[in-house]
C-alpha cells in the first residue's frame, strides 16, 4: 500500500520546509500529513457546562423503594437528610434515554488487584473503574469531553465553585455543604486539609500527587468548614486546577484515617498507616457512587450503592441508578474477551489484537453489546535516548547519544519506517493510522498542518544517514561509523520494549525488518515490568518502543512530560537532579511555549500554542512516531444512557468519561443479570 | 535379566540370533552331502541392529522422515522460493494460494498459483478474498532468486525460484508480507540446531553421570545423587523464567541463542541421570558383570562394554523423547517472548504469533509452524521407537 | 527403613535450603524491583507524571525495605519462615504470602493431581495395550494417541481451545475459576461442577500431554519384561495370558515408571502452568509469572520453594516405593 494520498493540502509551511530540509535531491522533503478518517461516526451529544453539572436544591428527592423501606424501618435517615443542602445535579434531559429506573448491576473485569482503601496514601483499588467508583475529588475532568466548546473547564465535584483573587495568587474554593461520607459522618474541609497536610505534603507518604504537582511553594488552608484557599507562587496558574482531579486530589475520610496516622497516634507507624485499610476491611468508607462491601481475593470485588452519595438527577432521584457493580479480578485481555462473550458488561477495547475478532462478533445479530469507537488517543513511538548526562558510561555511549541528538539521524530513521505497512501489519483495515509523533491527531485542538510529516523513502533514509556520518563501508548491508570511537563498526542499536503485551513484539519485529533494509541493525531487547522501569530510571537504554497515551491526548494534564522542564522528565531526555539536561535548541523553544501554556487562561490561544509545540516536535523528529490507534468502548446492550462518542481515553479513562452513575437498566432487562447481594446496604446489613 | 556370555571378541551375541548362525536342523538330518561350508561372518552388533530395524515399518518411516527433515533443514535456503526476511507491504496477511497443475494447455509439472488480494469487509469484518484466475504465477525450476550462503558458497539458485512480481505463497504470508513457507523452512534451522545441541549436551552428561553414579555406588553415588536431586528439585518453567530475566539483553542474537541452549540444558540431564542410574543399579550387580570383574576387566571396559549397551535402549528412548520436548519448551519460551528474538527465526518465534488472537481467527495460516513441530516431533519419536526395538537384544 | 527415611528427610531439608538460596538469588538478580513496577502502574493507570512516580517509587522502596542488602533480606525471609511461619508479604496483593498462596496452591495441586492420576491411568492402560498388541492395531491406535498428545505444544492446544470457546461458541465459563454466582457461595457439588466447567481445558490438555510419556515408558518396559525367560516359563506352564501380563509382567515393568512419578508431578505442574497462563485461570502458574513480571519477590521465591518441596517429596516417595518394590535396589544399599 503506497503512500500516494488523495489529500493535497499544500501549505506554504510544507513547501518552505521542503526547500530547507532537502539538502540533496535524493532526500524527500515533508509531505502533508495523511490525516486519517475517524473510525466510527458517532457524533456525541454535547452539553453546556452549567447544564451538565451544577449544585442546587430541588423541591423533592427520591430513592429506590427498597431503600425507602430501610428508611421506614428506622435504619437510615430519610433521603433529604442524607443529601447535602444543595446536591450535585446531573442533567438527564440531553441524554439518549432520559431519566433512569433504579436497579440492576454492572459487571466489570479488571486485571489489577486492590491494594487497599487508603487511596489518599497512594494505594490503588485495582484500576479499571474501581477508583472512579470510590473516589470523589475536588474537581472532575473525565466528562469534559462532552462539553460544548464555549466553556471547557474542570467540572465541580467536591468543590462547588472557585474564584481567583485579583492578583491571581489565591484561589478560593467553596466545598459542597452538608455532604456526608458513606458511613453518615460529615464531609468538610477537615478531610481536605488532612489529605493535603498529612498525606500529599507529608514526605513519608507515597501519595498519588506530591505537593510539587500543584506548583512549587503552594499552600492550602481551610477558611471554614466549607471553604479552602490555595496560595500559589505563580499568578493565575490556571492549569493547576486540572491537577485537582482523579487520582491526584481525592480526599480521604479524616475521621477514620486521622486516628491511624502517626502524627496523631503515637503507636502508629507510616507503614501501619498506609496499610491500615486492607481490602478485606469492609465496608470501606467512600464519597463515590458505590461502596465496596464484598471482596474475595483474585475473584471479585462487589460494591453497592452509597446511600449518602451527593449526586441526584434533574428530577431529584438520588444517584446512582444501578444498585450494584462488581469487578471480577482477572486480566485486562480477559476483560474484552468476557465482554464480547457477554459474561461481562464493560470494556475498553484498546488491544489491537482483539479488534478484528471483537468486530466480527459485533457484526453478528446476537451480539450482546454496543460498540462505540472513539478517537485515536493511543499511539506507539520509538524514542532515542537524547540524554548526555544520564546513563552515559563510555565513549561508545557518548558517541551514540551524540548521534541520536543529530536531526539527520532521527529523520533518517523516520523516513525508513513504512508506517502504512506497519499499520496494516498491526490490524488490517482502516483502523490504524500512521503517526508522526507529537500530540495525538484527533484531539479537539489539533490542526493537520501543525505536523511536519516526512515520507517513507529508503533512499532518503540512506542519504540522511550518510549526512550523519554513517556509510556502509564494508558492504555487509549495515552502515558503519565513519569517525569516532566506533569507527568502522556496524551501527547497532538496542531497542527496549515491553514483552508482555503482544502488540509490542509485533511492532518491534516490523521495525527491525524495516531498519535492516535501511542499513541499521537493531537488537531486540524485550524487558518485563519492573525490569523496564529500572532501565528507564537509570537511562541505560538506546532506543525504546513504547505506547503514548494521556500526555499526548490531553497535554494540559501532564505538561511536564512533554519537554525537559525539570531534570527527571521527559522519559527520552532525562537529566539527574544534580545535573540537568543539555538542551537542544528547539527544546528551549518548546519549554518556552509550554510555560506560556501553563499560565494562559484563553482556550483558543492555548490551542494555538500547543499546535506550535507540535510543529516543533514533528519538524525535529523529537520522537519517531509509528502508528496511532483508536479505541472502542464496548458496553452491554442492557445499559441505557451510555453517552455515544465517549472517548476511551481523554482526561481520564472511559470509566470516568461515561458517567456510570447515570447508567440505568429498564426493569424488564434487570432480570437478565441478577445482583449478587440484593438488598445489601453498606453499614446497615 | 540377561545371560549372555562374553565372547572372545568382546561382543555379546544375543542368544536369539544364534539361529542365524547355526545351520538349520533339517539340513543336519538329511543324508545329503554335508552342506557346503557356510562361512557366515559373525555379524557385528550394528549390522544386527540394522537388520532388525529394517523390519520395523514405523521405525523406517521415522528414519526417512528424520532424514528428509534434516535435509530440508540443511538446504532450507535452497528450498525457499522467497527470502524469509523479505518484506512485501503489498501482500500483508495474504492467504495460502492453491496450487494448480492443470491449465488449458494441459498438465504442468511445476504447480502455479493465481494472485490473491484480500480486504476486510466493512460490515462483517470478515476477510474477503479475491482470486485473479486470469493470471498465472509460475516459479522457475532451479531458477535464480534471492542470494544465500550454503557451505560457504554464495548462491542464488533455488529449487523453485519465485516468479517476479507474481505471488507464489503456498502457505500465505505473515503480517509483514513475508512468505510463510520460506519462514517455516528457515525456522527449522534454528529450532533443530537448538534441539540437537541441547540434547547432545544433556544426554551425554546425563548418561555418564547416571552410569558412573550407579556403578560406583557408595559415597560417590550418594553425593552425586544429592547433586542430581538438587537439579531435579528445581521447578523447570519458573527456573527458565527467572534465568531468562537475568540474561543481558543486548546480546547479539546468535549469542542469545547459545545462552538459551545453555539454559535449557541445565535441568534436562538430571532426569536422565536418575533413570540411567536406576537401570545401572539393576545390572551392575548381576553375575556376568561380577564375572567380568573377577576376570580382571577394568572398570571402564565394564562400563562401556557391558553396562552401556544394556542401558542404551533407555538412553535412546530418552534422547528421542528429549528432542521434541526441547523443541516444545523452546517454542513455549519464544511464544512468551522470552526466547529467540527477531530477526532470528525459529519455530517457537513464529508461534509467538499465536498470542495474537486475531491470527487464530482471521489468519490461521500464520500458525503453520505448529505443523513443523508436529512433523519433527513425530518423526523423532517413530525413529526412536524403531531404534529402541532394534537395539534391544531380546527382540523375539 | 526408618533410618533411611530420616536420612533422606534431613538431606531433603538441606536441599530445600540450597534451593531457597538459589531461587532468591536468581529472582533478585535482574534489575528492577516492585517499587519500579508500582511507579509504572501509577503513571499509566493513575496518570501520574514521571517525576511524581519517581518520588512514589523511592518512598515505596524505602518503606518496603527493598533497598536493603540482599543477604539481609534473605535472612529476614528465612528467619520469618522458620520461626513464625511467615513467608513474607505480597506487595501487589498487600497480604501475607501464606494467605495468598494457600488457596491457589490447593487448587493447583488439586488440578495437577487430577491430571496426574488421569494421565497415569490412561497412559498405563494404553501402554499395556501397546505392548500386548505390539505392531498390531491396538498398538497403532495407542501410539497415535500418545503421539498427538506429545507433539502438539500444550500452549497451542490451550490457545486453540480458548479461541474456540470464547469466540466461536461463546462459552460462558471462560477465564476464571468459577462463575459469578458461585464466587461467594460455599463449596457444594454445584460449585464443584461449576469449577469443573471452568477448568476442564487445563485437565484435558495437561493429561493429554502427560499420558504419552507414561504410555511409552510402560510399553517399552513391558515389552522388555515380556521377553524374559520367566515370562516364557509362565506361559509354558499354562498361566492364562492376562494373568501373565498383569501378575508377572506388570509389577516388574513398573520400576522406572515408579521412579518417573517423581518426575511426573513437575510435568503436570508445568503443563498446568502453561495452560493456566494462556487461559487466565487463577492458579499458581499465572501467579508466578505475574509476580515475576511485577517483582513481587516474596511470592515468587515462596512459590519456587513450595514447588521444589513438592518435587522433593515426590522424589522421596518414588524412592521409597522403588525400595519397597525392588529388593535388589534395597540390597545395593546405596539408597
Amino acid at each position: 500500500m503506497k503512500i500516494l494520498n488523495a489529500i493535497l493540502a499544500t501549505t506554504a509551511l510544507a513547501a518552505g520546509l521542503a526547500l530547507t530540509a532537502a539538502a540533496a535531491d535524493e532526500i524527500k522533503g515533508p509531505i502533508p500529513y495523511p490525516t486519517p478518517k475517524k473510525v466510527g461516526t458517532t457524533e456525541p451529544i454535547r452539553v453546556p457546562y452549567d447544564k451538565l453539572f451544577h449544585f442546587g436544591a430541588l423541591p423533592s428527592y427520591h430513592e429506590p423503594d427498597w431503600v425507602a423501606d430501610i428508611v421506614k424501618a428506622g435504619k437510615l435517615p430519610p433521603v433529604e437528610q442524607r443529601l447535602p443542602k444543595e446536591p450535585l445535579i446531573v442533567d438527564t434531559s440531553m441524554t439518549a434515554d432520559g431519566v433512569g429506573q433504579y436497579g440492576g448491576t454492572l459487571r466489570h473485569v479488571i486485571g489489577a488487584r486492590p491494594q487497599g482503601w487508603n487511596w489518599i496514601a497512594g494505594q490503588y483499588q485495582g484500576y479499571g473503574g474501581t477508583e472512579h467508583s470510590t473516589m470523589m475529588c475536588l474537581v472532575r475532568t473525565g466528562p469534559m469531553w462532552m462539553l460544548t466548546s464555549d466553556k471547557v473547564e474542570p467540572l465541580p465535584q467536591l468543590a462547588k465553585s472557585w474564584d481567583w483573587s485579583d492578583d491571581g495568587h489565591q484561589l478560593t474554593m467553596h466545598l459542597v455543604e452538608g455532604a456526608k461520607w458513606s458511613d453518615g459522618q460529615p464531609f468538610s474541609s477537615e478531610d481536605v486539609i488532612f489529605s493535603w497536610e498529612d498525606n500529599i505534603v507529608d514526605p513519608n507518604i507515597p501519595a498519588w500527587a506530591k505537593a510539587g504537582a500543584f506548583g512549587e511553594g503552594t499552600k492550602l488552608e481551610a477558611i471554614d468548614a466549607n471553604t479552602i484557599r490555595w496560595t500559589f507562587k505563580d499568578s493565575f496558574p490556571v492549569t493547576t486546577i486540572y491537577q485537582m482531579a482523579l487520582n491526584n486530589f481525592c480526599p480521604g475520610p479524616a475521621h477514620i484515617l486521622k486516628p491511624l496516622h502517626p502524627k496523631y497516634n503515637k503507636d502508629a507507624t507510616y507503614d501501619s498507616y498506609i496499610n491500615a485499610l486492607k481490602p478485606e476491611m469492609l465496608p470501606a468508607v467512600t464519597m463515590g457512587p458505590w461502596v465496596p462491601v464484598g471482596y474475595k481475593p483474585d475473584e471479585i470485588i462487589i460494591m453497592r450503592r452509597n446511600p449518602y452519595f451527593i449526586e441526584v438527577d434533574d428530577h431529584g432521584n438520588q444517584l446512582p441508578y444501578l444498585d450494584e457493580i462488581s469487578f471480577k479480578l482477572s486480566t485486562w485481555e480477559d476483560r474484552t474477551i468476557q465482554t464480547v462473550a457477554g459474561t461481562a458488561d464493560y470494556t475498553n477495547l484498546e488491544d489491537p489484537n482483539l479488534y478484528l475478532e471483537s468486530l466480527k462478533k459485533a457484526a453478528e445479530p446476537n451480539f450482546p453489546n454496543n460498540l462505540y469507537w472513539s478517537v485515536r488517543s493511543l499511539s506507539w513511538r520509538i524514542d532515542f535516548n537524547l540524554s548526555t548526562v544520564c546513563g552515559v558510561d563510555s565513549d561508545a555511549d557518548k558517541a551514540k547519544r551524540e548521534l541520536f541528538r543529530n536531526l539527520d539521524f532521527r529523520r533518517a530513521i523516520s523516513q525508513g519506517v513504512d508506517r502504512e505497512a506497519m499499520a496494516q501489519a498491526l490490524v488490517k483495515g482502516p483502523f490504524v493510522a500512521p503517526f508522526a509523533g507529537g500530540l495525538h491527531v484527533e484531539t479537539d485542538f489539533f490542526k493537520p498542518d501543525s505536523v511536519v510529516y516526512y515520507p517513507y523513502d529508503v533512499a532518503s533514509a540512506k542519504a540522511l544517514l550518510k549526512k550523519a556520518g554513517l556509510e556502509d563501508t564494508d558492504g555487509d548491508g549495515i552502515v558503519n561509523w565513519t569517525s569516532g570511537p566506533l569507527k568502522g563498526k556496524n551501527l547497532e542499536i538496542s531497542l527496549v520494549y515491553n514483552s508482555s503485551h503482544p502488540a509490542y513484539p509485533l511492532l518491534a519485529d516490523s521495525f527491525i525488518g524495516m531498519m535492516q533494509e535501511a542499513g541499521v541493525k537493531i537488537l531486540a531487547q524485550p524487558a518485563q515490568g519492573a525490569g523496564q522501569e529500572d532501565i528507564n530510571d537509570t537511562c541505560k537504554w538506546e532506543a525504546m518502543l513504547w505506547r503514548g497515551d494521556r500526555p499526548f491526548t490531553v497535554p494540559l494534564a501532564q505538561l511536564q512530560d512533554l519537554a525537559p522542564m525539570s531534570p527527571r522528565a521527559p522519559l527520552w531526555h532525562m537529566g539527574k537532579p544534580e545535573k540537568p539536561q543539555e538542551l537542544l535548541p528547539f527544546e528551549k523553544d518548546m519549554i518556552a511555549i509550554l510555560e506560556k501554556v501553563r499560565t494562559e487562561p484563553d482556550g483558543a490561544k492555548r490551542a494555538d500554542l500547543l499546535n506550535q509545540y507540535n510543529h516543533l516536535f514533528t519538524e525535529n523528529v523529537y520522537s519517531v512516531g509509528l502508528v496511532t490507534i483508536p479505541a472502542a468502548l464496548i458496553v452491554n446492550k442492557r445499559f441505557k444512557d451510555v453517552p455515544a462518542g465517549a472517548p476511551v481515553l481523554a482526561w481520564q479513562w472511559s470509566e470516568d468519561n461515561t458517567l456510570r452513575e447515570r447508567f440505568w437498566i429498564s426493569k424488564e432487562d434487570q432480570a437478565q443479570v441478577p445482583e449478587l447481594m440484593p438488598g445489601e446496604m453498606p453499614g446497615v446489613n | 535379566m540377561l545371560d549372555t556370555t562374553p565372547d572372545p571378541t568382546g561382543e555379546p551375541i544375543p542368544a536369539a540370533l544364534a539361529a542365524d548362525i547355526a545351520p538349520a536342523g533339517a539340513e543336519l538330518l538329511a543324508d545329503a552331502a554335508a552342506p557346503a561350508s557356510r562361512t557366515v561372518k559373525s555379524q557385528t552388533y550394528l549390522r544386527l541392529v540394522w537388520r532388525r530395524f529394517r523390519r520395523n515399518t514405523m521405525g523406517m518411516v521415522g528414519a526417512v522422515m528424520v532424514a528428509l527433515l534434516l535435509l530440508a533443514t540443511v538446504f532450507a535456503d535452497f528450498l525457499s522460493p522467497y527470502s524469509p526476511v523479505g518484506r512485501n507491504p503489498d501482500a500483508i496477511y495474504s492467504p495460502p494460494q492453491s496450487l494448480h497443475f492443470f491449465t488449458q494447455d494441459g498438465f504442468h509439472i511445476i504447480p502455479f498459483t493465481n494472485p490473491v488480494t484480500t480486504e476486510i469487509d466493512p460490515n462483517t469484518f470478515a476477510t474477503v478474498t479475491k482470486v485473479d484466475t486470469d493470471t498465472l504465477c509460475q516459479p522457475t525450476f532451479l531458477g535464480r532468486g534471492w542470494s544465500y550462503r550454503l557451505f560457504g558458497l554464495q548462491l542464488d539458485r533455488h529449487l523453485l525460484a519465485a516468479p517476479d512480481k507474481c505471488p507464489w505463497n503456498i502457505l500465505g504470508t505473515d503480517r509483514d508480507g513475508r512468505d510463510m513457507f520460506s519462514r517455516l523452512l528457515a525456522g527449522s534451522q534454528l529450532t533443530m540446531s537448538i534441539a540437537l545441541l541441547v540434547v547432545a549436551v544433556a544426554v551425554t552428561l546425563g548418561s555418564l553421570v547416571g552410569i558412573i553414579s550407579g556403578y560406583l555406588g557408595g559415597i560417590a553415588d550418594h553425593w552425586i545423587q544429592r547433586g542430581v536431586e538438587f537439579f531435579l528439585a528445581i521447578p523447570e518453567v519458573p527456573f527458565y523464567f527467572a534465568l531468562v530475566a537475568i540474561v543481558p539483553r543486548n546480546l547479539e542474537p546468535f549469542q542469545l541463542v547459545l545462552v538459551i541452549c545453555l539454559i535449557l540444558s541445565t535441568l534436562r540431564w538430571a532426569h536422565l541421570a536418575r533413570e540411567v542410574r536406576g537401570k545401572t543399579l539393576a545390572i551392575a550387580h548381576l553375575d556376568y558383570v561380577s564375572a567380568a570383574e573377577a576376570v580382571g576387566a577394568g572398570r571402564w571396559r565394564i562400563v562401556v562394554r557391558h553396562i552401556l549397551p544394556n542401558v542404551m535402549s533407555h538412553v535412546v528412548v530418552a534422547t528421542t523423547l528429549l528432542i521434541p520436548s526441547i523443541i516444545l519448551i523452546e517454542s513455549f519460551l519464544s511464544f512468551l517472548g522470552l526466547g529467540v528474538q527477531p530477526p532470528m527465526i525459529s519455530w517457537g518465534l513464529l508461534l509467538n504469533a499465536a498470542q495474537n488472537i486475531q491470527n487464530l481467527g482471521s489468519y490461521p495460516w500464520v500458525l503453520t509452524p505448529v505443523a513443523g513441530v508436529l512433523v519433527a516431533v513425530m518423526s523423532f519419536n517413530m525413529l526412536g521407537d524403531g531404534l529402541r526395538d532394534a537395539i534391544d537384544p531380546y527382540q523375539a | 527403613m526408618l533410618r533411611f527415611l530420616l536420612r533422606r528427610t534431613i538431606s531433603a531439608l538441606g536441599l530445600l535450603f540450597v534451593v531457597s538460596i538459589v531461587s532468591f538469588t536468581l529472582i533478585k538478580a535482574p534489575p528492577g524491583d516492585y517499587a519500579d513496577y508500582a511507579a509504572a502502574l501509577a503513571r499509566s493507570q493513575g496518570g501520574l507524571s514521571y517525576e511524581q512516580s519517581m518520588v512514589l517509587r523511592d518512598q515505596l522502596r524505602e518503606r518496603l525495605g527493598l533497598d536493603k542488602p540482599m543477604p539481609q533480606q534473605y535472612l529476614q525471609w528465612i528467619s520469618g519462615m522458620v520461626l513464625r511461619g511467615d513467608f513474607g508479604t505480597s506487595y501487589v496483593y498487600n497480604k501475607p504470602v501464606l494467605n495468598l498462596l494457600g488457596e491457589r496452591f490447593f487448587r493447583t495441586l488439586a488440578i495437577a493431581g487430577t491430571c496426574h492420576v488421569l494421565a497415569t491411568l490412561i497412559g498405563v492402560g494404553l501402554g499395556i495395550i501397546g505392548a500386548v498388541y505390539q505392531h498390531r492395531w491396538g498398538d497403532r491406535i495407542a501410539s497415535t494417541i500418545a503421539f498427538l498428545g506429545m507433539t502438539i505444544p500444550r500452549f497451542f492446544m490451550a490457545l486453540v481451545i480458548l479461541y474456540w470457546l470464547a469466540f466461536v461458541i461463546g462459552y460462558p465459563y471462560v477465564g476464571a475459576i468459577s462463575s459469578r454466582e458461585f464466587i461467594l457461595a460455599p463449596m457444594s457439588f454445584a460449585k464443584l461442577w461449576d469449577t469443573l466447567k471452568h477448568v476442564w481445558p487445563i485437565i484435558f490438555v495437561a493429561a493429554f500431554g502427560g499420558l504419552a510419556y507414561n504410555m511409552r515408558v510402560m510399553r517399552g518396559n513391558l515389552l522388555d519384561v515380556l521377553r524374559q525367560p520367566y515370562i516364557e516359563a509362565a506361559r509354558a506352564k499354562g498361566v492364562p495370558g492376562h494373568k501373565v501380563v498383569l501378575k508377572h509382567a506388570l509389577p516388574n515393568a513398573l520400576h522406572p515408571l515408579v521412579m518417573y512419578q517423581g518426575v511426573a508431578m513437575p510435568y503436570m505442574l508445568s503443563g498446568e502452568l502453561e495452560v493456566a497462563i494462556v487461559l487466565g485461570i487463577p492458579t499458581i502458574g499465572p501467579l508466578m509469572l505475574d509476580s515475576l513480571y511485577r517483582n513481587d519477590i516474596w511470592v515468587t521465591t515462596t512459590i519456587f520453594l513450595w514447588l521444589s518441596t513438592v518435587l522433593v517429596v515426590a522424589n522421596l516417595l518414588a524412592d521409597i516405593a522403588l525400595g519397597l518394590l525392588d529388593p535388589r535396589v534395597r540390597q545395593a544399599g546405596t539408597l
